[in-house]
């Protein structure tokens, strides 16, 4: 490792403005080459890697999507048996949950939120690297299942009894267990990183309302995160206990009980929906502004709808149990908070219309997406009162109702503004911006697309078309609504295939962009286009909620901090006043051995319960070498 | 941080943490009381859900108020004393609605219907 490039305790304020950068970048700086790729701490690194994964993991879910389709456009097909079609199925939805949605939200923050509350990395930079490798194996494992005929067929949620030792053979649920383990682990790694980094690394000034909306979000969803995937990984340990060592957690004839899985599950599940759907909401309120060329309209209001979304959503859960036989007045609660979550959902919506109505927008590709949520998700928000009704759901359960639902709100409120999130931040990411021709292209391919393909399956579920069918007969009434939704969906992927095209393109000939494109008020901005490793030369300070409209000739900054080391300024949690300068921890390549040791031990314990002794002996070497101080300046801290 | 300004600050976001304890406290007593509910006259599971929509919309009215009487030291304090109390008093009354509903449904209810 190289020394400092300063004499120890050098201030950056001691160095002058134009040689501050070469000596920032010469301390926060990554190894080039396959080396650097594996030790790298930076939150801008990692997070890319994040997305691009993820999107990946989008691509693949989406061509199991695809073959669904081709299955169901003929009555009696036989591209597929039952048994492959059950694992498609349950690959389709644990691939596009587990290893898409939600780490594809906590990956836009990984990059963005350090950026936008004007620090230098992610807290915990080294839990971050770690959570990026577990993901990954999490992914890996579930893939190479799959591709070895072991991939899980039991449903993206698993019910017990089918899932348990009784009914579920062989290792496929085991598999699914696991993942899960894996893509928790790594998501609550992440929340805690982003709840530090929010809490004390704010840039001094920046008081709690002045935090970006997407900040907010990110917030709300991190406790969300920290409070709701404890469940499921209890839910998914006990299960592979069951399966493997004998306990009855989920056998009723043992004193164990079948619907503790579904509460534990849904328990977790239902604030998934808002761990997706939270991120989403703050990236929208958050894009509008510059679009719609004035600041978001009701921030307390949209604040408070953040926050209030995120508690209602752990009293919903038994909303996805409404027939599985509890009384009827303990259900009607849950109709009563399902239907009073659609407040604040409504307050924002009001907000963002009213942003637009009053501003003078702009229609580029993010806008086009945001519009598109807008009109996609208050129809999934409608179908969702109506399923929170105990009779209407009585009927509609377990059909095609609830699938056209649930894409309505999953794709419409967290795919669409994800989609407009990667048009509006790509030139932070790359320094070069997307195609607007493409972009557009690819929006109008995939709205008309989405809605030719999901509307009808709520008739088809109104007809009474089951979830989860590898096939149907002939003389049911269903075969013509299916082969339309199945030439509908080549419009959509042929929308993403053109978004994936612009992406990779722009990346590479995209035209230079500019630090500031669209004139956006947030600080990741502040930087240039991409940041550099430091992010920012001398942290910003701020004196209003939308700093580069109100500071727009010169952003004012603190000074201080210590060029020869790794330093952040933290902040008070509420007035974000200077508190400390704290080191950052530097680049290291034991997050990966962690990582591994743990990935080892979780596999392994699939097979044999002794892997959980035998395989910490590794995961605690891998800690302590993790911890052990390394005589870096950083160690001082 | 002395206990006066604890209290306070407690109170201006009493709005939503108080109101939101209230509405959990009562989700659990919607799956407990039924069982009551049924084998009694009295809607108790009613009663507690009025009862927590009216401590609901307290708590909503103490975000409210506290944050008038709310020292206001500097520019940043006062923007936090607004945010609390602008969601507490907000939030407070998402809760009471869903409070209110509940108890609706729990008067329509017998709690013996499966």
């Amino acid at each position: 490792m190289n020394g400092p490039p300063t004499a120890p305790d050098t201030r950056d304020a001691d160095i002058e403005r134009t040689r501050l950068p070469s000596v920032l970048a010469e301390t926060w700086k990554t190894p080039v080459g396959f080396w650097g790729a594996l030790v790298t701490v930076d939150h801008k690194i990692i997070g890319r890697r994040y997305i691009f994964t993820a999107f990946v993991f989008l691509a693949i879910g989406g061509v199991l999507a695809a073959l669904m389709r081709i299955q169901l456009a003929q009555p009696e097909a036989r591209l597929f048996g039952p048994d492959r079609y059950n694992q498609i199925f349950t690959m389709h939805g644990a691939n596009m949950m587990f290893l898409f949605a939600v780490p594809v939200m906590e990956a836009v923050a990984v990059y963005l939120v350090p950026l936008m509350v004007g620090t230098r990395n992610i807290a915990f930079p080294r839990l971050n690297a770690f959570s990026y490798w577990i993901y990954l194996a999490g992914g890996v494992l579930l893939w190479t299942a799959f591709a070895l005929d072991m991939g899980p067929d039991v449903g993206w949620f698993a019910y017990v009894p089918l899932s348990g030792p009784q009914y579920g053979a062989g290792k496929r649920a085991d598999i699914w267990a696991q993942m899960i383990t894996f893509t928790e682990l790594s998501a609550l790694a992440v929340a805690v990183e982003l709840v530090v980094t929010i809490f004390k690394q704010r840039a001094p000034g920046m008081t709690l309302d002045r935090i970006p909306v997407f900040v907010w979000a990110m917030l709300v969803t991190s406790f969300l995160v920290i409070m709701a995937m404890p469940a499921i990984m209890i839910a998914s340990t006990s299960l592979i206990l069951d399966r493997l060592v004998g306990t009855h957690f989920f056998n009723p004839a043992e004193g164990g009980d079948a619907l503790l899985w579904q509460h534990l599950f849904w328990f977790f599940g239902h604030p998934e929906v808002y761990i997706i759907f939270l991120p989403a909401a703050g990236m929208v309120s958050t894009m509008i502004e510059p679009f719609a060329r004035r600041p978001a309209f009701g921030y307390l209001g949209l604040v408070m709808a953040l926050i209030a979304t995120g508690i209602l959503a752990f009293g919903l859960w038994v909303h996805h149990m409404f027939v599985a036989g509890l009384p009827r007045l303990g259900d009607s609660f849950f109709t009563a908070s399902s239907m009073a979550i659609a407040v604040p959902a409504g307050i924002q919506i009001f907000c963002w219309l009213a942003t637009l109505w009053d501003g003078r927008p702009v229609f580029k590709t993010p806008l086009l997406f945001i519009i598109g949520f807008v009109v996609t998700f208050v129809i999934g928000g409608l179908t969702g009162v109506m399923v929170a009704s105990v009779p209407f759901d009585t009927q509609v359960h377990d059909t095609y109702f609830v699938v056209a639902h649930f894409h309505y709100v999953l794709i419409g409120g967290a795919v669409f503004p994800l989609l407009g999130a990667v048009h509006y931040w790509f030139p932070k990411l790359t320094g070069r911006m997307m195609s607007e021709r493409l972009g557009q292209w690819s929006f109008w391919l995939i709205i008309v697309g989405f809605n030719a393909t999901f509307f009808p399956m709520h008739i088809l579920g109104l007809e009474g078309m089951p979830r989860r069918i590898y096939t149907y007969q002939p003389d049911l009434p269903w075969h013509g609504l299916n082969l339309f939704i199945s030439l509908s969906a080549v419009i959509l992927i042929a929308g993403f295939l053109l978004f994936f095209i612009n992406a990779i393109r722009s990346a590479h000939f995209g035209e230079v962009a500019p630090d500031n494109p669209w004139d956006a008020p947030t600080l990741e901005w502040a930087s240039t286009s991409p940041p550099p490793s430091y992010n920012f030369a001398m942290i910003p300070v701020v004196s209003s909620l939308h700093p580069l409209w109100d500071d727009r000739e010169t952003l004012p900054v603190a000074a201080g901090l210590r060029t020869d080391r790794r330093e952040l300024v933290v902040t008070t949690l509420a007035g974000a006043e200077p508190q400390a300068r704290e080191a950052s921890p530097r680049n290291s390549i034991w997050p990966l051995w962690a990582a591994i040791a743990t990935t080892i031990m979780l596999i392994w314990s699939i097979f044999s319960p002794w892997a959980v002794i035998w395989g910490s002996i590794p995961v605690a070497v891998a800690l302590i070498g993790w911890f052990w101080p390394k005589g870096t300046p950083e160690d001082e801290s | 941080m002395s206990t006066s300004r604890l209290l306070t600050r407690l109170s201006i976001w009493a709005g939503l943490w108080f109101a939101a304890f209230i509405w959990a406290v009562n989700m659990q007593l919607g799956q407990i009381l039924p069982y009551t509910d049924c084998g009694s006259q009295l809607h108790w599971s009613a009663i507690t859900s009025f009862f927590g929509a009216a401590l609901a919309m307290a708590a909503g009215l103490v975000s409210w108020l506290a944050a008038r009487n709310a020292t206001r030291d500097s520019d940043a304090a006062q923007g936090n004393t607004d945010l609390g109390r602008t969601v507490g008093a907000l939030s407070a009354s998402i809760f009471t609605f869903a409070l209110l509903m509940q108890g609706v449904a729990a008067i329509v209810l017998t709690g013996c219907e499966k």
